[in-house]
Protein backbone atom coordinates (compact mmCIF):
# COMPACT_ATOMS: atom_id res chain seq x y z
CA UNK A 1 0.00 0.00 0.00
CA UNK A 2 0.99 3.58 -0.68
CA UNK A 3 2.72 5.29 2.25
CA UNK A 4 2.13 8.87 3.34
CA UNK A 5 5.12 8.67 5.69
CA UNK A 6 8.17 6.43 5.63
CA UNK A 7 11.09 6.37 8.04
CA UNK A 8 14.01 4.02 7.73
CA UNK A 9 16.97 3.71 10.11
CA UNK A 10 16.38 7.26 11.36
CA UNK A 11 18.60 8.39 14.20
CA UNK A 12 18.53 11.69 15.99
CA UNK A 13 20.33 12.57 19.16
CA UNK A 14 20.52 15.68 21.22
CA UNK A 15 21.75 15.88 24.75
CA UNK A 16 21.38 12.49 26.33
CA UNK A 17 18.29 11.63 24.28
CA UNK A 18 18.57 9.32 21.29
CA UNK A 19 15.73 8.62 18.90
CA UNK A 20 16.28 5.46 16.92
CA UNK A 21 13.54 4.54 14.47
CA UNK A 22 14.42 1.45 12.50
CA UNK A 23 11.30 1.24 10.40
CA UNK A 24 8.10 3.23 10.54
CA UNK A 25 5.40 4.02 8.03
CA UNK A 26 1.96 5.56 7.85
CA UNK A 27 -0.23 4.09 5.15
CA UNK A 28 -2.12 6.60 3.04
CA UNK A 29 -5.77 6.80 4.02
CA UNK A 30 -5.22 5.67 7.60
CA UNK A 31 -5.01 7.23 11.03
CA UNK A 32 -1.84 6.30 12.84
CA UNK A 33 -1.35 6.97 16.52
CA UNK A 34 1.98 7.54 18.21
CA UNK A 35 1.75 6.48 21.82
CA UNK A 36 4.35 6.94 24.47
CA UNK A 37 5.14 8.58 27.75
CA UNK A 38 6.52 12.11 27.95
CA UNK A 39 10.06 12.09 26.61
CA UNK A 40 9.58 8.90 24.59
CA UNK A 41 10.34 10.65 21.28
CA UNK A 42 6.90 11.49 19.88
CA UNK A 43 7.55 15.20 19.41
CA UNK A 44 11.04 14.59 18.06
CA UNK A 45 9.62 12.17 15.49
CA UNK A 46 6.98 14.70 14.45
CA UNK A 47 9.49 17.54 14.23
CA UNK A 48 11.71 15.39 12.03
CA UNK A 49 8.77 14.71 9.75
CA UNK A 50 7.98 18.42 9.50
CA UNK A 51 11.59 19.35 8.76
CA UNK A 52 11.99 21.24 12.04
CA UNK A 53 14.75 18.87 13.08
CA UNK A 54 17.26 17.15 10.84
CA UNK A 55 18.06 13.46 11.26
CA UNK A 56 21.64 12.48 12.06
CA UNK A 57 21.22 9.51 9.73
CA UNK A 58 18.57 7.48 7.96
CA UNK A 59 15.84 8.33 5.48
CA UNK A 60 12.55 10.11 5.87
CA UNK A 61 9.88 10.49 3.28
CA UNK A 62 6.70 12.52 3.65
CA UNK A 63 4.12 12.42 0.84
CA UNK A 64 6.86 11.14 -1.43
CA UNK A 65 9.35 13.88 -0.58
CA UNK A 66 12.58 12.89 1.12
CA UNK A 67 13.72 16.49 1.60
CA UNK A 68 10.75 17.82 3.49
CA UNK A 69 12.68 20.71 5.09
CA UNK A 70 13.22 22.18 1.62
CA UNK A 71 10.09 21.01 -0.13
CA UNK A 72 7.63 23.87 0.15
CA UNK A 73 5.33 22.32 -2.45
CA UNK A 74 4.76 19.15 -0.45
CA UNK A 75 4.16 21.20 2.68
CA UNK A 76 1.16 22.75 0.94
CA UNK A 77 -0.47 19.37 1.55
CA UNK A 78 0.38 19.04 5.21
CA UNK A 79 -1.59 20.41 8.12
CA UNK A 80 0.16 20.35 11.46
CA UNK A 81 0.05 21.06 15.14
CA UNK A 82 3.36 20.82 16.89
CA UNK A 83 4.74 21.75 20.27
CA UNK A 84 6.65 25.08 20.45
CA UNK A 85 5.41 26.16 17.03
CA UNK A 86 2.57 28.59 16.93
CA UNK A 87 0.95 31.55 15.26
CA UNK A 88 1.85 35.11 16.35
CA UNK A 89 0.34 35.67 19.76
CA UNK A 90 -0.67 39.28 19.12
CA UNK A 91 -2.70 38.48 16.02
CA UNK A 92 -6.35 37.49 16.03
CA UNK A 93 -7.95 34.70 14.02
CA UNK A 94 -9.00 37.09 11.30
CA UNK A 95 -5.48 38.54 10.86
CA UNK A 96 -3.96 35.07 10.96
CA UNK A 97 -6.27 34.06 8.11
CA UNK A 98 -5.24 37.15 6.13
CA UNK A 99 -1.62 35.97 6.43
CA UNK A 100 -2.24 32.28 5.76
CA UNK A 101 -4.42 33.01 2.74
CA UNK A 102 -1.22 34.22 1.11
CA UNK A 103 0.64 31.09 2.20
CA UNK A 104 -1.62 28.24 1.11
CA UNK A 105 -2.74 27.88 -2.50
CA UNK A 106 -5.90 26.04 -1.41
CA UNK A 107 -6.83 28.19 1.55
CA UNK A 108 -10.60 27.89 2.06
CA UNK A 109 -11.74 30.99 3.90
CA UNK A 110 -15.39 29.84 4.08
CA UNK A 111 -14.40 26.56 5.68
CA UNK A 112 -12.05 28.34 8.09
CA UNK A 113 -14.80 30.69 9.17
CA UNK A 114 -17.24 27.78 9.51
CA UNK A 115 -14.77 25.97 11.77
CA UNK A 116 -14.25 29.09 13.88
CA UNK A 117 -18.02 29.37 14.29
CA UNK A 118 -18.27 25.70 15.14
CA UNK A 119 -15.50 26.07 17.72
CA UNK A 120 -17.09 29.30 18.99
CA UNK A 121 -13.86 31.22 18.63
CA UNK A 122 -13.90 35.00 18.81
CA UNK A 123 -12.20 36.14 15.58
CA UNK A 124 -11.27 39.53 17.00
CA UNK A 125 -9.63 38.20 20.14
CA UNK A 126 -5.83 38.00 20.17
CA UNK A 127 -4.48 34.47 20.05
CA UNK A 128 -2.58 34.99 23.33
CA UNK A 129 -5.86 35.68 25.11
CA UNK A 130 -7.36 32.34 24.07
CA UNK A 131 -7.53 29.48 26.55
CA UNK A 132 -5.41 26.37 25.87
CA UNK A 133 -8.43 24.64 24.34
CA UNK A 134 -9.24 27.60 22.10
CA UNK A 135 -5.63 27.77 20.91
CA UNK A 136 -5.67 24.11 19.90
CA UNK A 137 -8.98 24.59 18.12
CA UNK A 138 -7.62 27.54 16.15
CA UNK A 139 -4.52 25.56 15.23
CA UNK A 140 -6.71 22.71 14.11
CA UNK A 141 -8.85 25.07 12.04
CA UNK A 142 -5.65 26.31 10.37
CA UNK A 143 -4.43 22.76 9.78
CA UNK A 144 -7.74 21.83 8.13
CA UNK A 145 -8.51 24.98 6.14
CA UNK A 146 -6.16 24.43 3.25
CA UNK A 147 -7.47 20.93 2.49
CA UNK A 148 -4.27 19.11 3.34
CA UNK A 149 -4.11 15.43 2.58
CA UNK A 150 -1.90 14.70 5.59
CA UNK A 151 -2.32 15.92 9.14
CA UNK A 152 0.62 15.64 11.52
CA UNK A 153 -0.63 16.42 14.99
CA UNK A 154 1.42 16.49 18.14
CA UNK A 155 -0.66 16.06 21.29
CA UNK A 156 -3.66 18.00 19.95
CA UNK A 157 -5.91 16.90 22.81
CA UNK A 158 -3.47 17.31 25.66
CA UNK A 159 -4.64 19.65 28.41
CA UNK A 160 -8.19 19.84 27.07
CA UNK A 161 -11.41 19.03 28.87
CA UNK A 162 -13.29 15.88 27.75
CA UNK A 163 -15.85 17.90 25.80
CA UNK A 164 -13.24 19.78 23.79
CA UNK A 165 -11.32 16.53 23.20
CA UNK A 166 -14.44 14.86 21.91
CA UNK A 167 -15.11 17.79 19.59
CA UNK A 168 -11.60 17.53 18.13
CA UNK A 169 -11.85 13.76 17.74
CA UNK A 170 -15.15 14.23 15.89
CA UNK A 171 -13.61 16.75 13.47
CA UNK A 172 -10.68 14.43 12.84
CA UNK A 173 -13.05 11.51 12.29
CA UNK A 174 -14.79 13.55 9.60
CA UNK A 175 -11.44 14.36 8.01
CA UNK A 176 -10.49 10.69 7.81
CA UNK A 177 -13.64 9.81 5.90
CA UNK A 178 -11.84 10.81 2.72
CA UNK A 179 -9.77 7.79 1.72
CA UNK A 180 -6.90 10.00 0.52
CA UNK A 181 -6.55 11.64 3.89
CA UNK A 182 -4.02 10.40 6.41
CA UNK A 183 -3.35 11.42 9.99
CA UNK A 184 -0.35 10.89 12.21
CA UNK A 185 -1.36 11.85 15.70
CA UNK A 186 0.66 11.63 18.87
CA UNK A 187 -0.86 11.54 22.30
CA UNK A 188 -0.36 10.13 25.72
CA UNK A 189 -4.16 10.12 26.09
CA UNK A 190 -4.65 6.65 24.68
CA UNK A 191 -8.45 6.75 24.93
CA UNK A 192 -8.46 9.46 22.25
CA UNK A 193 -6.27 7.39 20.01
CA UNK A 194 -8.39 4.31 20.58
CA UNK A 195 -11.42 6.14 19.19
CA UNK A 196 -9.60 7.40 16.15
CA UNK A 197 -6.72 5.24 15.06
CA UNK A 198 -6.38 2.36 12.64
CA UNK A 199 -2.78 1.72 13.63
CA UNK A 200 -0.74 2.46 16.72
CA UNK A 201 2.98 2.73 17.27
CA UNK A 202 4.29 2.55 20.79
CA UNK A 203 7.44 4.54 21.45
CA UNK A 204 9.53 4.00 24.53
CA UNK A 205 12.77 5.79 25.34
CA UNK A 206 13.35 6.81 21.76
CA UNK A 207 12.71 3.41 20.18
CA UNK A 208 9.67 1.78 18.64
CA UNK A 209 8.44 -1.04 20.85
CA UNK A 210 5.82 -2.09 18.31
CA UNK A 211 3.58 -1.00 15.48
CA UNK A 212 0.30 -2.83 15.10
CA UNK A 213 -3.19 -2.52 13.74
CA UNK A 214 -5.20 -1.29 16.72
CA UNK A 215 -8.11 -3.77 16.57
CA UNK A 216 -5.74 -6.65 15.95
CA UNK A 217 -3.63 -5.54 18.90
CA UNK A 218 -6.64 -5.35 21.22
CA UNK A 219 -7.85 -8.73 19.98
CA UNK A 220 -4.49 -10.40 20.68
CA UNK A 221 -4.59 -9.87 24.45
CA UNK A 222 -6.90 -10.51 27.35
CA UNK A 223 -6.88 -9.40 30.96
CA UNK A 224 -7.39 -12.27 33.35
CA UNK A 225 -8.59 -11.56 36.85
CA UNK A 226 -8.03 -14.47 39.14
CA UNK A 227 -6.94 -15.56 42.59
CA UNK A 228 -3.35 -16.25 43.58
CA UNK A 229 -4.31 -19.88 44.06
CA UNK A 230 -5.60 -20.28 40.52
CA UNK A 231 -2.59 -18.49 39.15
CA UNK A 232 -0.44 -21.34 40.41
CA UNK A 233 -2.34 -23.72 38.11
CA UNK A 234 -1.58 -21.63 35.06
CA UNK A 235 1.37 -21.84 32.67
CA UNK A 236 3.75 -19.16 33.97
CA UNK A 237 5.27 -18.66 30.51
CA UNK A 238 1.87 -17.58 29.19
CA UNK A 239 1.63 -14.75 31.73
CA UNK A 240 3.05 -11.70 30.02
CA UNK A 241 2.55 -9.17 32.78
CA UNK A 242 0.83 -9.04 36.13
CA UNK A 243 -0.73 -6.44 38.34
CA UNK A 244 -1.16 -7.19 42.00
CA UNK A 245 -4.50 -6.48 43.68
CA UNK A 246 -5.54 -6.91 47.35
CA UNK A 247 -7.46 -10.16 46.88
CA UNK A 248 -6.92 -10.88 43.23
CA UNK A 249 -4.25 -10.65 40.62
CA UNK A 250 -4.61 -9.26 37.09
CA UNK A 251 -2.71 -11.03 34.37
CA UNK A 252 -1.98 -10.07 30.81
CA UNK A 253 -2.16 -13.03 28.48
CA UNK A 254 -2.38 -13.75 24.78
CA UNK A 255 -6.01 -14.54 23.92
CA UNK A 256 -5.21 -18.08 22.83
CA UNK A 257 -3.36 -18.80 26.09
CA UNK A 258 -6.23 -17.94 28.42
CA UNK A 259 -7.30 -21.16 30.24
CA UNK A 260 -10.98 -22.09 30.29
CA UNK A 261 -11.21 -22.07 34.08
CA UNK A 262 -10.68 -18.31 34.45
CA UNK A 263 -12.65 -15.28 33.40
CA UNK A 264 -11.08 -12.81 31.04
CA UNK A 265 -11.99 -9.62 29.29
CA UNK A 266 -10.75 -7.45 26.45
CA UNK A 267 -8.50 -4.57 27.51
CA UNK A 268 -8.72 -1.01 26.40
CA UNK A 269 -5.67 0.51 24.75
CA UNK A 270 -4.52 2.35 27.85
CA UNK A 271 -4.57 -0.77 30.04
CA UNK A 272 -2.82 -2.74 27.35
CA UNK A 273 -0.08 -0.17 26.87
CA UNK A 274 0.55 0.06 30.61
CA UNK A 275 0.81 -3.70 30.98
CA UNK A 276 2.91 -4.11 27.86
CA UNK A 277 5.25 -1.44 29.18
CA UNK A 278 5.76 -3.62 32.24
CA UNK A 279 6.25 -6.69 30.10
CA UNK A 280 9.19 -5.38 28.08
CA UNK A 281 10.26 -6.83 24.74
CA UNK A 282 8.08 -6.65 21.65
CA UNK A 283 4.53 -7.62 20.76
CA UNK B 1 7.08 36.64 1.08
CA UNK B 2 3.95 38.80 1.06
CA UNK B 3 2.47 36.71 3.86
CA UNK B 4 5.56 37.15 6.01
CA UNK B 5 5.64 40.90 5.40
CA UNK B 6 1.95 41.21 6.18
CA UNK B 7 2.45 39.31 9.43
CA UNK B 8 5.30 41.66 10.39
CA UNK B 9 3.25 44.72 9.52
CA UNK B 10 0.40 43.46 11.72
CA UNK B 11 2.87 42.91 14.56
CA UNK B 12 4.56 46.27 14.11
CA UNK B 13 1.21 48.03 14.05
CA UNK B 14 0.35 46.43 17.38
CA UNK B 15 3.70 47.19 18.99
CA UNK B 16 4.30 50.66 17.56
CA UNK B 17 2.23 52.78 20.01
CA UNK B 18 4.35 55.46 21.65
CA UNK B 19 7.29 54.52 19.44
CA UNK B 20 5.51 55.97 16.40
CA UNK B 21 5.29 59.31 18.17
CA UNK B 22 9.00 59.19 19.02
CA UNK B 23 9.85 58.29 15.41
CA UNK B 24 7.71 61.18 14.15
CA UNK B 25 9.43 63.64 16.52
CA UNK B 26 12.94 62.48 15.56
CA UNK B 27 12.03 62.51 11.86
CA UNK B 28 10.65 66.03 12.19
CA UNK B 29 13.74 67.26 14.05
CA UNK B 30 16.04 65.53 11.56
CA UNK B 31 14.21 67.17 8.63
CA UNK B 32 14.10 70.62 10.19
CA UNK B 33 17.25 70.86 12.32
CA UNK B 34 19.39 68.05 11.00
CA UNK B 35 21.85 66.59 13.50
CA UNK B 36 23.35 63.15 13.70
CA UNK B 37 21.41 61.91 16.71
CA UNK B 38 18.04 62.93 15.27
CA UNK B 39 18.86 61.39 11.91
CA UNK B 40 20.13 58.10 13.29
CA UNK B 41 17.32 57.75 15.84
CA UNK B 42 14.70 58.37 13.14
CA UNK B 43 16.19 55.42 11.24
CA UNK B 44 17.04 53.09 14.07
CA UNK B 45 13.74 53.30 15.88
CA UNK B 46 11.69 51.83 13.01
CA UNK B 47 14.38 49.17 12.69
CA UNK B 48 14.05 48.42 16.39
CA UNK B 49 10.36 47.81 15.70
CA UNK B 50 11.32 45.28 13.05
CA UNK B 51 13.64 43.62 15.58
CA UNK B 52 10.63 43.38 17.89
CA UNK B 53 8.94 41.22 15.26
CA UNK B 54 11.94 38.88 15.42
CA UNK B 55 11.64 38.75 19.20
CA UNK B 56 7.96 37.85 18.93
CA UNK B 57 8.66 35.30 16.20
CA UNK B 58 11.00 33.52 18.59
CA UNK B 59 8.98 33.78 21.79
CA UNK B 60 5.67 32.87 20.12
CA UNK B 61 7.10 29.91 18.24
CA UNK B 62 6.30 31.53 14.90
CA UNK B 63 9.86 30.98 13.71
CA UNK B 64 9.29 27.21 13.99
CA UNK B 65 5.73 27.48 12.68
CA UNK B 66 6.93 29.38 9.60
CA UNK B 67 9.67 26.81 9.03
CA UNK B 68 6.96 24.15 8.72
CA UNK B 69 4.83 26.28 6.38
CA UNK B 70 5.26 26.07 2.62
CA UNK B 71 8.07 28.66 2.43
CA UNK B 72 11.71 28.07 1.87
CA UNK B 73 13.76 29.18 4.85
CA UNK B 74 15.56 31.57 2.52
CA UNK B 75 12.24 33.37 1.95
CA UNK B 76 11.84 33.90 5.68
CA UNK B 77 15.20 35.70 5.80
CA UNK B 78 14.53 37.56 2.57
CA UNK B 79 11.36 39.03 4.01
CA UNK B 80 13.20 40.24 7.13
CA UNK B 81 15.93 42.00 5.14
CA UNK B 82 13.38 43.37 2.70
CA UNK B 83 11.37 44.80 5.59
CA UNK B 84 14.51 46.40 7.05
CA UNK B 85 15.43 47.99 3.72
CA UNK B 86 11.85 49.15 3.31
CA UNK B 87 11.95 50.84 6.71
CA UNK B 88 15.31 52.48 6.00
CA UNK B 89 13.99 53.68 2.63
CA UNK B 90 10.83 54.98 4.22
CA UNK B 91 12.70 56.90 6.91
CA UNK B 92 14.94 58.46 4.24
CA UNK B 93 11.92 59.52 2.19
CA UNK B 94 10.10 60.94 5.23
CA UNK B 95 13.05 63.02 6.47
CA UNK B 96 13.82 64.16 2.95
CA UNK B 97 10.19 65.18 2.43
CA UNK B 98 10.07 67.06 5.75
CA UNK B 99 13.35 68.78 4.85
CA UNK B 100 12.01 69.80 1.44
CA UNK B 101 8.79 71.16 2.89
CA UNK B 102 10.45 72.98 5.82
CA UNK B 103 13.29 74.31 3.62
CA UNK B 104 15.36 74.75 6.78
CA UNK B 105 18.34 72.72 5.58
CA UNK B 106 20.46 73.02 2.44
CA UNK B 107 20.10 70.25 -0.13
CA UNK B 108 23.62 68.85 0.41
CA UNK B 109 22.81 68.38 4.08
CA UNK B 110 19.62 66.50 3.26
CA UNK B 111 21.53 64.25 0.89
CA UNK B 112 24.19 63.76 3.57
CA UNK B 113 21.44 62.86 6.00
CA UNK B 114 20.03 60.26 3.58
CA UNK B 115 23.49 58.71 3.16
CA UNK B 116 23.95 58.64 6.95
CA UNK B 117 20.55 57.01 7.41
CA UNK B 118 21.27 54.31 4.88
CA UNK B 119 24.76 53.64 6.20
CA UNK B 120 23.84 53.38 9.85
CA UNK B 121 20.61 51.55 9.18
CA UNK B 122 22.42 49.00 7.01
CA UNK B 123 25.18 48.47 9.60
CA UNK B 124 22.60 48.15 12.37
CA UNK B 125 20.70 45.45 10.50
CA UNK B 126 23.79 43.72 9.14
CA UNK B 127 25.27 43.21 12.58
CA UNK B 128 22.14 42.49 14.58
CA UNK B 129 20.09 40.15 12.38
CA UNK B 130 22.52 37.23 12.31
CA UNK B 131 23.15 37.63 16.05
CA UNK B 132 19.43 37.56 16.86
CA UNK B 133 18.87 34.59 14.56
CA UNK B 134 21.78 32.66 16.00
CA UNK B 135 21.50 33.42 19.70
CA UNK B 136 17.89 34.50 20.06
CA UNK B 137 16.61 37.97 20.83
CA UNK B 138 16.96 37.65 24.59
CA UNK B 139 20.59 36.56 24.52
CA UNK B 140 21.63 39.03 21.84
CA UNK B 141 20.01 42.00 23.57
CA UNK B 142 23.35 42.98 25.08
CA UNK B 143 25.08 42.89 21.68
CA UNK B 144 22.17 44.82 20.25
CA UNK B 145 22.63 47.70 22.71
CA UNK B 146 26.38 47.51 22.26
CA UNK B 147 26.08 47.75 18.47
CA UNK B 148 23.84 50.76 18.83
CA UNK B 149 26.28 52.53 21.17
CA UNK B 150 29.28 51.73 18.94
CA UNK B 151 27.50 52.97 15.83
CA UNK B 152 26.41 56.16 17.55
CA UNK B 153 29.95 56.79 18.83
CA UNK B 154 31.37 56.03 15.43
CA UNK B 155 28.93 58.46 13.87
CA UNK B 156 29.74 61.12 16.44
CA UNK B 157 33.46 60.68 15.77
CA UNK B 158 32.91 61.07 12.04
CA UNK B 159 30.50 63.98 12.18
CA UNK B 160 33.19 66.72 12.44
CA UNK B 161 34.59 65.33 9.22
CA UNK B 162 31.30 65.73 7.36
CA UNK B 163 32.05 69.22 6.10
CA UNK B 164 35.71 68.44 5.43
CA UNK B 165 36.37 68.47 1.70
CA UNK B 166 39.47 66.35 2.09
CA UNK B 167 37.37 63.29 2.68
CA UNK B 168 34.41 63.60 0.32
CA UNK B 169 34.89 59.96 -0.56
CA UNK B 170 33.57 59.02 2.91
CA UNK B 171 30.08 59.67 1.58
CA UNK B 172 30.71 56.99 -1.00
CA UNK B 173 32.97 54.60 0.88
CA UNK B 174 30.88 54.12 4.02
CA UNK B 175 27.60 53.26 2.27
CA UNK B 176 29.54 50.90 0.00
CA UNK B 177 31.03 49.14 3.01
CA UNK B 178 27.53 49.01 4.52
CA UNK B 179 26.17 47.33 1.37
CA UNK B 180 28.95 44.74 1.45
CA UNK B 181 28.26 44.09 5.15
CA UNK B 182 24.57 43.75 4.40
CA UNK B 183 25.23 41.16 1.70
CA UNK B 184 27.57 39.19 3.98
CA UNK B 185 25.04 39.46 6.79
CA UNK B 186 22.21 38.22 4.56
CA UNK B 187 24.27 35.24 3.38
CA UNK B 188 25.15 34.44 6.98
CA UNK B 189 21.53 34.73 8.12
CA UNK B 190 20.31 32.44 5.34
CA UNK B 191 22.91 29.89 6.37
CA UNK B 192 21.93 30.16 10.06
CA UNK B 193 18.26 29.75 9.21
CA UNK B 194 18.83 26.82 6.86
CA UNK B 195 20.72 24.95 9.55
CA UNK B 196 18.48 25.92 12.42
CA UNK B 197 16.74 23.17 14.33
CA UNK B 198 13.64 23.79 16.41
CA UNK B 199 14.01 21.39 19.28
CA UNK B 200 12.03 23.67 21.58
CA UNK B 201 12.38 24.03 25.30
Amino acid sequence: MDSAILCSQVKKSYGSFILDIKDFSVTRGTVHGLIGANGSGKTTTIKLLLGLLFPDSGELSVLGSNRIANDAEVRQNIGFIVEDASVPSLLNASEIAAVLRLVYDNWDQDYYEALLRQFQLDVKKQYRKYSRGMKVKLQLAIALSHHASLLILDEPTSGLDPLARDEIITILSEFREDENHSILISSHITSDLEKLCDYVTFLEQGSIRFTCEKDELLEQYRLVKTTHQKELDMDSDAILARREGSFQVELLMKTEDVPAFVESRRLNLEELIILLSKKGGTV
Amino acid sequence: MNALLLKDLFLMRKRSGIMLLAIAIFAFLAGVQGGLVNTIMATMMPLMLSFTTLAYDQSDGWEAFAAALPFSRKHIIQSKYFLALLLIGLSIVVIFAIGMIARALPMHELIGSAITQFTFGAFFVAINYPLILKFGFEKSRLYYILVMVVLMSFGAALSPLQGNNSIPSLAFVLPSIAVVCLIISYTLSVSIMKNKEFSGS
